[in-house]
C-alpha cells in the first residue's frame, strides 16, 4: 500500500461493527483497512503511513487502551478515535488523557464519527507537515560548519555582529561572511524568521560562554 | 408264697365287689355292643342310669361321631390289642367326657365275644384345653388388632406425604386384620379418594366407621364379610373389631387434618422458594447486565451504521444495486443478533413455575454459553466449555440448572477479577461419572477465604459489593431438589472449582407424585 495516502485503520474485534465501518469509510472515499485485534494492527503496522486509527476500547486479549499505550512507547503519531460503549466513558475520559485525539459513543452518528475521522486525518497530517519541516530545518542546521552554528548561535540569541566578533576573536568582516553564509544555508530571509526555525526544532545551541 | 398271700387277701372280697368299688368306670358288653355290666363309677362318670345304659341304651347317649365309630369296632379277631377312644356322653344337657381303654374279649370258638372298657373322666382336662384355645385365639385377635394399629402408623410413616398411598395402604391392612381375613374385604373413602380391595362388594355383613376431619364426616371405613359367619357381638364382627375400625377411622382423620396443614406449609414454602429462586436468576442477570448490554449495542451498532453507509450510497447515486442488497442482508442479520441474546436473556428472567421435563442436558448448555461468553468478554475473561460428547438426558428444570451454571460461572468471573491471575480462563466441564452427570466450573482467581467453608451455602452470606448473597444457596437447594449435591475444592495451582451432580436416572422419581 502506499505510504503517502492517508488510510483509516479500523481495530474492532465485533466483525459486524467492523464491517460496518468499513462500508461507511469507504462511502465517504476514504481508504480503509480493518483488523479484528490489537496484535493483527501491530503487526501490520508501519509508522510512515499517514490516516487516523479507530479502535474500540473493550476488545478481548488486548484492549484499546494497551494498543494506544504500545504505539507511545514507539512514539507513534497516529490519532486514535476510541469508540466506546455507554458504560466505558470513564474509559474514553482516560483514553483522551492518555493523548487519544477523541471518542464517539456508540451507536454513533455517522456524520460525528466522520467528521472526527477527517479532523484526525488534517491533525495529522498537518502533524507530518510539521515534523517533516523540522526535519528539514534540522539538515540545514547540520550543513553549517562549525564556525557557522557558532555565529548562528550567537544570531539567534540577539547579539550584534561587532559582539560576536568580540566574542569569537574574529574581524567583524569575517563575522559578517559568516553571517551571510548561515542566512542562505537556513533559506532565512530575515532574523526573525531564522529564530522561529530555529526555535520550532528541538535544536540545542552549545554552551556558547 | 406271695402268690397264696395274695390269694388271701382276695379271698376277703368278691370279685364283683371290687370291682363295683375300682376307681375307674367299667362296662362290659357282648360283641354287638350290647350292655352286660357297668359299675357303679361308670354310671357316675357318663351320667347315665341302669335303665338307659342298659342293652344298647348307653350308645344312644353317644355324641352320633363316636356311635358311629364303636359299631364299627372290629380289631382283629385272633389276638385281642388293646386300644383308645374318646367318648362324649350327652344327658340332660350336659356332656361329660371320658377317656376309654377298650379290651377286646377273645372266643377261641366264635371270635369276638364282647369287650370290656375302662373309662377314666377327662371332661375337666377337656374343658381347660377349650378355655386355652378360645383364650389363644383371642389374643391372637388382639395382636392383630395391635399390628393393625402399629401397621397403620407405619403406613403413615412411609407414606411420603400421600394421602391416597396412606388410604390405598390401609384398605389391604383392614383385610389382614379381621377375624375371617380370608372372606373379609375393605373399602376406604375420603375426600374425593376412594380405595377399595379388589374382592370389595357390598355384602349383608359388614362394619363401617366414618372419618370425621375437623370434626366434620369426610368420610368412611368399611369392612365386610363375603359370606356368612357365625353370630358375635356385632353380627358376625366382635366387639373389639368395632373399636378397632373406630380407631382406624379416627387415626385417618387425624392423619388428614395433619397432611392437609403440611400440605398448606409445603406450598406456601413452594412458592416462596419460587419467587426467591426467581429474584437470585434475576439479581444474577443484573450482574451481567452490562455484559449484556454491550452485546445488545454491538449489532445495534453495526445496524446502525450500516444504515447510515446505504443512505450515502444511495445519496451519492451508487448504482450498484447488489451492494446496497447486500449491507441490507447483513442489517437483518445483525438486528436477528441483538434480537437472540434479548430472546435468551427473557427465556430466564421471566417468572415461572418449576417444571422438570426430560431435556438433553447438551442442549442445556447450548442455551447458555453466549450469554456467559459474553459475561467473560467484558471482563477480558474467557469461558471456556469442556463438555462430553452424548451427555445423557435428565429429567430436569432446564432454566433451573441454567441459573446454577450462569450462578457459578458469575462467581468463577468475579473471583478472577478479585486475584487478577495470569490465567483468566474460567472452565465449565460436563462429564458422566456413574449414575451423575457431573459438572464443575473452576476459576483461578483470588479463592475463598479458609474459614468461608461453612457460612458459604448460608442465605445472605456474601463477599461482593452488589450481590444479595443468596446465589450459592439457592442453587445448592436447586441442586439438591434434582437428587444430586454440590461441592467445592481449593485448586492447588490457586482459585476454586464448584462441582454440583445431576442424577441420570434418580432424577425421575421427583417427576411424579
Amino acid at each position: 500500500m502506499s505510504e503517502t495516502r492517508e488510510t483509516v485503520f479500523v481495530v474492532d474485534d465485533d466483525s459486524g461493527v467492523r464491517d460496518s465501518l468499513e462500508l461507511l469509510v469507504r462511502s465517504v472515499g476514504l481508504e480503509v483497512e480493518t483488523y479484528p485485534s490489537a496484535l493483527d494492527f501491530l503487526e501490520a503496522y508501519n509508522p510512515k503511513r499517514p490516516g487516523c486509527l479507530v479502535l474500540d476500547v473493550r476488545m478481548p486479549g488486548m484492549s484499546g487502551l494497551d494498543l494506544q499505550r504500545e504505539l507511545a512507547s514507539r512514539h507513534s503519531i497516529l490519532p486514535i478515535i476510541f469508540i466506546t460503549a455507554h458504560a466505558d466513558v470513564p474509559m474514553a475520559v482516560e483514553a483522551v488523557k492518555a493523548g487519544a485525539a477523541d471518542f464517539v459513543q456508540k451507536p454513533f452518528r455517522d456524520q460525528d464519527l466522520i467528521d472526527k475521522i477527517q479532523h484526525a486525518i488534517e491533525f495529522n497530517a498537518q502533524i507530518r507537515k510539521e515534523a517533516a519541516d523540522r526535519s528539514e530545518i534540522m539538515s540545514r542546521i547540520e550543513s553549517l560548519t562549525p564556525r557557522e552554528r557558532q555565529v548562528m548561535d550567537r544570531v539567534v540569541e540577539g547579539k550584534a555582529n561587532k559582539a560576536i566578533a568580540h566574542a569569537l576573536e574574529l574581524s567583524r568582516r569575517t563575522v559578517e561572511i559568516h553571517r551571510a553564509r548561515v542566512m542562505e544555508k537556513m533559506q532565512a530571509t530575515s532574523v526573525a524568521q531564522l529564530v522561529q526555525m530555529v526555535m520550532s526544532t528541538e535544536y540545542q545551541p552549545p554552551d556558547s560562554r | 408264697m406271695q402268690g397264696d398271700q395274695t390269694a388271701g387277701w382276695l379271698s376277703d372280697y368278691r370279685a364283683e365287689e371290687l370291682i363295683e368299688a375300682a376307681p375307674v368306670g367299667i362296662i362290659l358288653t357282648d360283641a354287638k355292643k350290647h350292655c352286660l355290666y357297668a359299675n357303679r363309677h361308670w354310671y357316675r362318670l357318663t351320667g347315665l342310669t341302669l335303665d338307659s345304659s342298659s342293652d344298647d341304651g348307653w350308645l344312644n347317649s353317644l355324641h352320633p361321631d363316636d356311635r358311629a365309630r364303636i359299631l364299627c369296632w372290629a380289631p382283629p379277631t385272633t389276638e385281642a390289642k388293646e386300644f383308645s377312644e374318646e367318648l362324649h356322653f350327652e344327658s340332660d344337657g350336659t356332656v361329660n367326657i371320658v377317656a376309654t381303654r377298650v379290651l377286646p374279649l377273645i372266643d377261641e370258638v366264635r371270635g369276638i365275644s364282647g369287650y370290656l372298657c375302662a373309662v377314666t373322666d377327662v371332661t375337666r382336662e377337656r374343658e381347660t384345653e377349650q378355655a386355652l384355645r378360645t383364650l389363644t385365639h383371642d389374643l391372637r385377635e388382639r395382636v392383630k388388632e395391635l399390628n393393625c394399629l402399629f401397621g397403620l402408623s407405619h403406613i403413615v410413616e412411609h407414606s411420603g406425604g400421600s394421602l391416597a398411598r396412606i388410604l390405598r395402604d390401609t384398605t389391604r391392612l383392614l383385610v389382614a386384620s379381621w377375624e375371617h381375613s380370608d372372606v373379609a374385604c375393605a373399602r376406604v373413602e375420603m375426600g374425593g379418594l376412594e380405595f377399595e380391595t379388589d374382592n370389595f362388594i357390598d355384602t349383608r355383613w359388614r362394619q363401617r366407621a366414618d372419618i370425621l376431619v375437623h370434626g366434620k364426616p369426610s368420610g368412611s371405613v368399611e369392612v365386610g364379610y363375603l359370606e356368612e359367619r357365625p353370630e358375635q357381638d356385632e353380627g358376625p364382627f366382635q366387639t373389639e373389631e368395632r373399636k378397632l375400625i373406630d380407631a382406624v377411622a379416627e387415626r385417618l382423620g387425624r392423619v388428614t387434618e395433619r397432611l392437609r396443614a403440611e400440605q398448606r406449609v409445603n406450598e406456601r414454602e413452594q412458592e416462596l422458594r419460587e419467587r426467591l429462586t426467581h429474584l437470585t436468576r434475576v439479581s444474577v442477570m443484573g450482574e451481567m447486565a452490562s455484559g449484556i448490554a454491550h452485546e445488545v449495542s454491538q449489532p445495534l451498532t453495526a445496524v446502525s451504521t450500516y444504515a447510515q453507509a446505504c443512505r450515502r450510497l444511495l445519496g451519492a447515486d451508487m448504482t450498484d444495486k447488489t451492494l446496497i442488497l447486500d449491507v441490507l442482508d447483513r442489517i437483518s442479520k445483525e438486528a436477528l443478533r441483538a434480537g437472540e441474546v434479548l430472546h435468551r436473556l427473557k427465556d430466564l428472567i421471566r417468572k415461572r413455575e418449576s417444571e422438570r421435563v426430560i431435556c438433553d442436558i447438551g442442549e442445556l448448555f447450548r442455551g447458555i454459553e453466549n450469554l456467559a461468553e459474553i459475561d467473560g468478554r467484558l471482563h477480558d475473561i474467557r469461558v471456556l466449555f469442556e463438555l462430553d460428547d452424548a451427555l445423557a438426558e435428565a429429567a430436569v428444570d432446564e432454566i433451573q440448572i441454567q441459573q446454577v451454571i450462569l450462578n457459578l460461572i458469575r462467581n468463577g468471573i468475579d473471583a478472577t477479577e478479585e486475584g487478577d491471575p495470569q490465567n483468566r480462563d474460567v472452565i465449565v466441564r460436563a462429564t458422566h461419572v456413574d449414575n451423575d452427570i457431573r459438572i464443575s466450573v473452576t476459576d483461578h482467581g483470588c479463592g475463598i477465604p479458609q474459614d468461608a467453608d461453612y457460612q458459604l451455602f448460608q442465605p445472605f452470606y456474601t463477599t461482593k459489593e452488589s450481590g444479595i448473597g443468596m446465589g450459592l444457596s439457592i442453587s445448592r437447594s436447586i441442586v439438591t431438589a434434582h437428587g444430586g449435591r454440590m461441592w467445592f475444592t481449593r485448586n492447588l495451582e490457586g482459585g476454586t472449582t464448584f462441582y454440583f451432580t445431576i442424577p441420570i436416572e434418580a432424577s425421575e422419581d421427583h417427576v411424579g407424585d
